[in-house]
């Protein structure tokens, strides 16, 4: 086994296969930071160049390329509010408003040591865990998987704004969410669903352009609206000095990146649930860690935790994704159905004969998300000066070039101009929301899990029809799930206990 | 301002949840599973929100974990 881990190691650090993965890296960089063009798909347009490769080089450079995705997508978040990825929006919620608060640097200093702590963990358990998680992954059919999702709304329903009427604003949208998830042709019957006649909305939302809308455009709104520079009246100076602040955020709170890292893996491994809810979840989790209502009320104002969770979460969930791909051959999002065809491509079959024949090129895998994120994040870090500068660009100059990254990043999801329109709508809606005091996050939560929550569901009646609900898997998660409900109402009860007590 | 925004947000979802679920009912039971265990819920949270912005207690702007304007 050692022997394996070592040999991965030297095949990664060949010069062929580590300039492969530099070239990865750098366009894995850039397109990190353009809102749209996502990880899966340029994964996709560069499959074909990988047939002439050997499968260390390809892997290299495909992973090298898949890792650093997330980190970069981070960078836009916390700088301008719009997400590079789908998989990096919750870090926008607390991200963002440390940017406005003139702490760019610290966001991102703790995004960016978050991410590598996620990385390595990911890798670690992709490692550690590839005999042992069988069984794991085996005990998990649709029902559980149905309410892993529901799990999954619960924390961000009940935990995103506080009070009991936030909670129902919470579920409101992620209502909302799973309503719009339900838009386009049923996946089971054929029958066409919400799409108003229009053959655009027949395959659904798209979630890029909902994304980008619901919380790009009124930022910028914002931004037009206070006519400064996204940091304010903050000194340009003093923007980047907290990055190392933001690194040691990391290490104050350790065990929380490392169990929203955990969530992260997690999500990861298990097949189906896909990495934008990785870091909702661990954003969740990291608002669960408030111990009263004020101090949960300062989440989404620019708490640093929550750019720590939704950062560890994000590039663990990697590693954890590779375990059912190369373990079983399940991939466990649509980034890993299409690394999936590169080892088919290659000649790779995963399943036991990765673990055994080529498992130093399975430890290679593992090496080049380890070395991936190291290098990437030391990148950020050299160029963090520049990258945090940007907030103290006036905000009339800021805003069309982000209002173009915007428009073009909508456009390329489907190159499609009903993309923009949709922007535009959820860009009035976002506006609405952040208005009215609602939240936003649990409508996106929706939005991704209601077309995996919807077949689980469907799998799940037709095959067991009630008596899914009794299964023990499914009422341990019911129990969390009402748990996560009413923890918020049992803190301020017990808030109000001590406050009588002071009194 | 608030209490109006809030006011039409729960509105426009009450007469999303309705026309989805009233839609629904005419499809196949595996095209209007989900969306009947969902807009049934909808609909009277909905409801709920809608009566509490006009009968409720005001109260002044409660932020949501959410970046605010």
């Amino acid at each position: 086994m050692l022997d394996a881990l070592l040999q991965g190691l030297f095949l990664v650090l060949q010069w062929k296969a580590f300039a492969f993965m530099l070239l990865g890296i750098v366009v894995g960089f850039w397109v990190g930071l353009l809102p749209g063009l996502g990880g899966a798909t340029t994964l996709a347009l560069m499959l074909p160049f990988i047939y002439n490769m050997q499968p260390v080089e390809a892997f290299a450079f495909l992973l090298g390329m898949h890792s650093v995705v997330a980190t970069t997508g981070d960078i836009t978040s916390i700088l301008f509010g719009v997400p590079g990825e789908a998989t990096t929006a919750a870090i926008i919620l607390d991200g963002h408003a440390m940017a406005k608060k003139g702490e760019a640097g610290r966001a991102l200093g703790a995004a960016l040591a978050a991410s590598l702590v996620g990385a390595l963990i990911g890798a670690a358990a992709l490692a550690l865990a590839l005999p042992i998680v069988r069984p794991l992954v085996l005990t998990f059919g649709s029902p559980e998987l149905f309410m892993l999702a529901i799990v999954g709304l619960a924390f961000i329903a009940s935990l995103s704004a506080p009070g009991t009427r936030g909670m129902l604003r919470g579920f409101l949208a992620g209502g909302v969410g799973l309503f719009l998830a339900m838009i386009g042709q049923d996946p089971q019957a054929g029958v066409a669903r919400f799409t108003l006649d229009t053959l655009y909305l027949w395959q659904g939302l798209d979630l890029v352009p909902v994304l980008v809308g619901l919380f790009a455009l009124p930022e910028i709104i914002d931004l037009v609206v206070r006519g400064t520079s996204i940091a304010g009246n903050v000194p340009a100076g003093r923007i980047s000095r907290g990055a190392l602040e933001g690194v040691k955020d990391v290490f104050r709170h350790w065990w929380l990146t490392i169990r929203c890292a955990l969530i992260g893996t997690f999500v990861g491994i298990t097949p189906g649930l896909g990495g934008a809810v990785a870091q909702w979840m661990a954003y969740g989790h990291a608002t669960q860690t408030a111990r009263t209502p004020e101090e949960r009320g300062r989440f989404g104002q620019g708490d640093v935790r929550g750019v720590l969770g939704p950062g560890a979460a994000c590039n663990s969930k990697e590693g954890g994704a590779l375990i059912p791909t190369i373990a079983f051959g399940v991939p466990g999002s649509t980034s890993m159905a299409i690394l999936l065809g590169g080892f088919f491509l290659l000649g790779l079959v995963p399943g036991p004969e990765m673990l055994t024949k080529h498992l130093p090129v399975t430890f290679s895998l593992v090496w080049t998300i380890v070395l991936a994120n190291i290098i990437t994040v030391g990148a950020c870090f050299l160029l963090l000066n520049r990258l945090t500068a940007l907030t103290a660009v006036p905000g009339h100059l800021l805003v069309p070039v982000i209002l173009v990254l915007v428009f073009i990043g909508s456009y390329t999801t489907n190159s499609s101009y009903a993309d923009i329109l949709v922007t535009l709508v959820f860009g009035a809606v976002g506006y609405f929301m952040v208005v009215a005091g609602w939240p936003r996050a649990p409508l996106v939560l929706g939005l991704v899990l209601g077309k995996i929550a919807e077949n689980y569901l469907y799998i799940s009646v037709a095959r067991y029809e009630a008596a899914w609900l009794a299964r023990p898997v499914v009422l341990v998660l019911l129990a969390i799930a009402i748990g996560v409900i009413l923890y918020p109402a049992f803190q301020a009860w017990r808030g109000r206990g001590r406050k009588a007590v002071h009194a | 301002m608030h209490n109006r925004a809030s006011l039409s947000l729960a509105i426009a979802i009450m007469v999303l949840a309705g026309w989805g679920t009233l839609s629904a009912l005419a499809w196949p039971w595996k095209a209007k599973l989900f969306p009947l265990v969902i807009g049934i819920p909808l609909f009277c949270l909905a409801a709920a929100e809608v009566l509490w912005t006009l009968f409720g207690e005001r109260t002044g702007r409660q932020a949501a974990t959410d970046f605010q304007l």
